[in-house]
This record gives C-alpha cells, structure tokens and sequence, in this order.
C-alpha cells in the first residue's frame, strides 16, 4: 500500500491551563485541561503529491506532522505510510523519511559550533551513504540552494536563511521519498521565501517525493502544491483543490481597526471584535467605501489591512 | 555503530572549539587537592584521627575520589532533558539514531578527553607529594580500572534516569541539586562513605566515586561481590532507564504537537 493512509486518527494531551490569579494560589493547585489536538481525522496522500497543511496556530499541524514521522504516538487511529507504522519507526521507514522545521534543528543541535559539513559526515553514517554518493549529493544541493561557501562555516555564524538551507540540505542528504516540511520558511525574508519554496517544488518534481508543508500564513496558499488541507481545533475543514480556496479570497480583505477606546457608534453592519480591534472582511472594490467610513470614525489610532484571516475562511467554507 | 563513533570524535572537537574553556577546566582538580593536602597534613600532625584513615590513604582517597568526581558524568548533559521539553527530540526519533546512544557517545567522548587532560595536570602533583600517595600495582590498577566502568556506567544511568523523567514531570533541574547532594555524600566525593554510619555502606550511590577509589588504592574486599553487585545495579537501574524510555515516549507530547 503506497502513499500515506490516515484513519481515523485522534490525539489529545494535558495542557496545564492558564488562569489569572495570585502566585502562590497557582504555585500550589495547579488546573489542567485536556486538548483535542487531532480529532478523528482521515485523509490519503499518494506518492509523489505536494499537499499544502494549513490552518491557524493550535490547529494541530505540527501535532500530526509528528505523528506521520513516527515521533508521537496517537491516540487512536491509524497511520500507514507505504505500510509502516511510524510509531513503530523500522530502520526502514526511517530510512525514507525526514522531518524538518525551519527553527532549530538536527544540526543546530549537533554541531552548532562546527561547520555543517561535520554534521552531513554524521548523517552521512546515519543513513549509510558511500562517499561517492554523499559528495554528488553535497554538490547536487549546493548547487541548486547556492549553498557551497556555506556548509563549512560554523553554524552559529550562519544568518537564519543561511542556517535553514544549511540544515535543509542535511534533512534531505539520504534523498528521501516522504518529506515532511514544518513552516520550513518561518522567519525568512520574502527572497529566501521564494527561494526555498521553488526548491520544494523542484525536488517534488525531480525526485517524485511526497512532500507536505505545513503553514499558518494563508498568503502561503500559491506555494503549497495543488492540493490543500485546511486543518481547524484538529479537524479537517477542507481537503481539496487549492484554487477552490483561492477563488474564495481573491477578491477580499480583512481590516483591523484598533481604536483608542471602546464604542458602540461603529458604522458596519458585519464586524468581529478581537483582541480589542474591529476585524472587517470585505471585498477589494468596498475597500474605498470601508476606508471611507473608517475615516469618520473619531477614536481611530491605527489600521491594517491584511490578506484574509483563517477564521474569515474558515465561516466562508462552512458556508458551502 | 560508526555513527556512534563519528559523533564521539565530534564532541571532542567540540571541547577543542573552546581553548581557554579546555585549559581551565583541566586544572580545577589541582585547587581543591592543595587544600585538603594542606588541611590533613595539619590536623594529622595534631593527634587527629579520622576513621581507618593515615595522612597517605585519605590523601590518596582525595585524589582518586575528585579525579574521578571531575569525569564520571553523574548527571549526563542537560540538554537531554532541554531536548525533550523543546520538542527537539524529534530530530533525533525520526531518523535510524538513537537519542539515548547519542548521549552516551557524546558524554563518551568528552570524558576520554577529560580523562586525560584532568590527569596530566596532576602528574606534577602526584610527584611533589609522592610521600604520601599510595601508586597502585598492576592489580589495583585493574581493579580500579574495572570499577571505574562500573562507575561510569551506572552514573550515565542515574543521570539519564533523571532527565528522562522530563517526560512525565518537566525539567528536572529542581531535584538536580538534591541529586548532587546524594551523590557528594553517599557516593563520597565529599568524605569516604566507610566513615558514614554502616547503612550508606550498602547503597549503589557509593560505586559511582568511593569504591572505584578504594580499587585503585587496592583497598577493598569481597572484589567478586562488589563486582556482581556492580553489575547487578547495572542491570536493574538500565531497566528502569528502559522503562521510563519507551513509556515516556507513549506518553510523549511537546509544545507545538
């Protein structure tokens, strides 16, 4: 059986649960809660498919990204992976996948104050590549990443863009068929962005991998392969073509208006109220017309105007 | 176990990376070893009595019990237990490595060095003050040595018995000095643990820096048991290491997933 086959798949833990109070009060009686962070979730992934995991913080993404890996164990539920089973983590199945984040990773934990090239020699044995293999693959991914001056400087004198392909490059030395990618462009510039974007799409193609690249920025939606599953409070909201959700939000926008003090003279019909701001959503040719009656308003200290939000997209999906 | 072997040469360049860092630390042991030599000296020249021990065997306890307090790793490292809070441990569990063997090449490494840069120090040392040492013969050496390992081995154990719990309870730096204590005291670093009250006497804690001591000042008796005994709290402690493994990975859950 090829491909990834999720069933059925739950996962919850204990979250200690954040009060307001006085110290010594939350120092000696401590409350937890228990949080669904994967609640009966089923999907397929065939081999070779770029599948982009979105959804807002908390949904669960990295929760089930670790579970495909092998690293955490459900619940309930069953996840194969070319028949594997992760959590049982056979030489094998290891041997075929790589988990990456785009914080810190395999060899800023290894040889942070060594050169990379120290660290691809360790994964170099890890994964049991001969020499000859390991050298094209070193060149392979310095060439396309731009990468050649950088793996033998210390990692720690490395920017975070440099680090990530750097670290990217030791991810993916044993050419591996399931790639598992966590906001892999987390805090880069737009360039470096791009860049490693582009990448994924190149080794997608070129290696017949299955990649699936998890994100919290909608605007990440172009990037993440044809097909998208919008993850919520660890259910599947949408699983399917990317243009559907695209289609959705293309021609609207969310405005944040904070204001300098409360009031209930707000010229709109529709608004939510978070964290102390007025969230609009409204479509590109009402933005005139939105800013318009914003400017009337007298309490006004700032504004934003944002790609829509998850929660925006969200309702707009329930609608269908 | 080449892999085990490359990140054992790793970490030894590692500790290289910091010259200074590698010079200081290699002549901590000299300090201490001064003041107890001069602090015995004057109380034996006063009609002192403490325990079984002459000037030359607590002079030569000192030495053997902070020598190896200085390289066997009782609290493993700390980023193991850092490792499993973060969440990074996942790096180490979704490739064919094992984040427990890691640890114990890692840890490996550093002491094969730091066993012989903490030794040369004290060549100087042991030569000035060659009155009172007792220089052990080819069997205490031996014996010294073989206790060593146990030592080494049953102090990793203790050690990554005690970040693992990290799984079930947090961070155990809170009980990290609670450990220290018990381990200075009863597995006397801080005084042999013959002169501690008959009970300290048959606690594992006193493998880690008092018999191996012993050993090597060709001191102890009942060799074969204390060897099985050795063995035996080995084998009994890594179950329990064991256990808490591949429960705590179960129960396994980290911040973002």
């Amino acid at each position: 059986m090829e491909g990834i086959n999720v069933c059925d798949l739950y996962k919850s833990y204990k979250a200690e649960k954040v009060k307001e109070g006085s110290f010594f009060k939350n120092f000696f009686k401590r409350e937890y809660e228990i949080v669904k962070a994967i609640d009966g979730i089923n999907f397929n992934v065939k081999k070779g498919e770029m599948v982009g995991l979105i959804g807002p913080n908390g949904a669960g993404k990295t929760t089930l990204l670790k579970m495909l890996s092998g690293v955490l164990y459900p619940d309930k539920g069953e996840i194969r992976i070319d028949g594997f089973i992760p959590f049982r983590r056979d030489r094998k199945f290891l041997e075929n996948i790589t988990f990456f984040t785009g914080q810190r990773s395999f060899l800023s934990i290894i040889v942070w104050d060594l050169a990379a090239i120290e660290g691809y020699e360790l994964l170099r044995d890890i994964y049991r590549i001969d020499r000859k293999t390991f050298k094209e693959r070193i060149d392979y991914f310095t060439d396309i990443l731009n990468a050649s001056d950088l793996i033998n400087k210390p990692l720690r004198k490395l920017s975070l863009g440099e680090r990530t392909k750097v670290e990217l490059i030791g991810s993916l030395l044993h050419f591996p068929e399931y790639v598992l990618l966590d906001e892999p462009t987390i805090g880069l510039d737009i360039v470096s962005q791009k860049n490693l974007w582009d990448f994924f799409k190149h080794y997608n193609q070129e290696r017949k991998a299955t990649l699936i690249i998890t994100s919290h920025y909608i605007r990440d939606i172009e990037e993440l392969g044809k097909r998208v599953i919008l993850l919520n409070k660890g259910k599947i909201i949408y699983d399917g073509e990317r243009d559907e959700i695209r289609e959705k939000i293309q021609y609207k926008k969310t405005i944040k208006i904070e204001l300098s003090e409360e009031t209930k003279d707000i010229p709109f019909e529709e608004y939510d109220y978070e964290d102390g701001k007025i969230i609009l959503n409204v479509e590109n040719n009402e933005i005139n017309e939105t800013l318009k009656k914003i400017a009337s308003m007298k309490n006004v200290i700032d504004i934003e105007i944002t790609e829509p939000s998850f929660e925006f997209i969200i309702r707009e999906l329930y609608k269908v | 176990m080449r892999k085990y072997i490359k990140t054992m040469l790793i970490e030894i360049k590692l500790v290289f990376n910091y010259r200074f860092s590698v010079m200081w630390n290699s002549t901590m042991l000299v300090v201490p070893l001064l003041g107890y030599t001069f602090l015995f000296k004057k109380l034996f020249s006063q009609d002192f009595s403490f325990g079984d021990y002459e000037l030359n065997t607590i002079f030569t306890y000192y030495f053997w019990a902070l020598f190896l307090y200085t390289i066997v790793p009782a609290y493993a490292w700390s980023d193991m237990a850092d490792n499993i809070e973060s969440g990074s441990i996942c790096y180490f569990l979704s490739k064919p490595y094992s984040f427990l063997l890691h640890y114990y090449f890692q840890i490996l490494g550093a002491s094969i060095l730091w066993i012989i840069l903490n030794f040369l120090p004290l060549i100087p040392f042991i030569l000035f003050f060659h009155k009172l040492f007792i220089f052990p013969n080819l069997k205490d050496l031996l014996i010294g040595i073989l206790f060593f390992i146990i030592s080494y081995n049953l102090a990793l154990i203790f050690g990554f018995i005690l970040q693992l719990t990290t799984f079930y309870i947090g961070k155990p730096y809170g009980y990290f000095s609670i450990y220290g204590w018990i381990i200075g005291l009863l597995g006397g670093e801080i005084i042999p643990v013959d002169i501690l009250p008959k009970f300290f006497n048959h606690l594992p804690f006193r493998f880690l820096y008092f018999i191996p001591s012993k050993g090597f000042m060709g001191k102890l008796e009942n060799i074969h048991i204390l060897i099985l005994e050795g063995f035996l709290y080995i084998i009994i402690f890594g179950f329990i290491l064991y256990l808490l493994w591949k429960n705590g990975l179960k129960k396994y859950t980290t911040f973002g997933g």
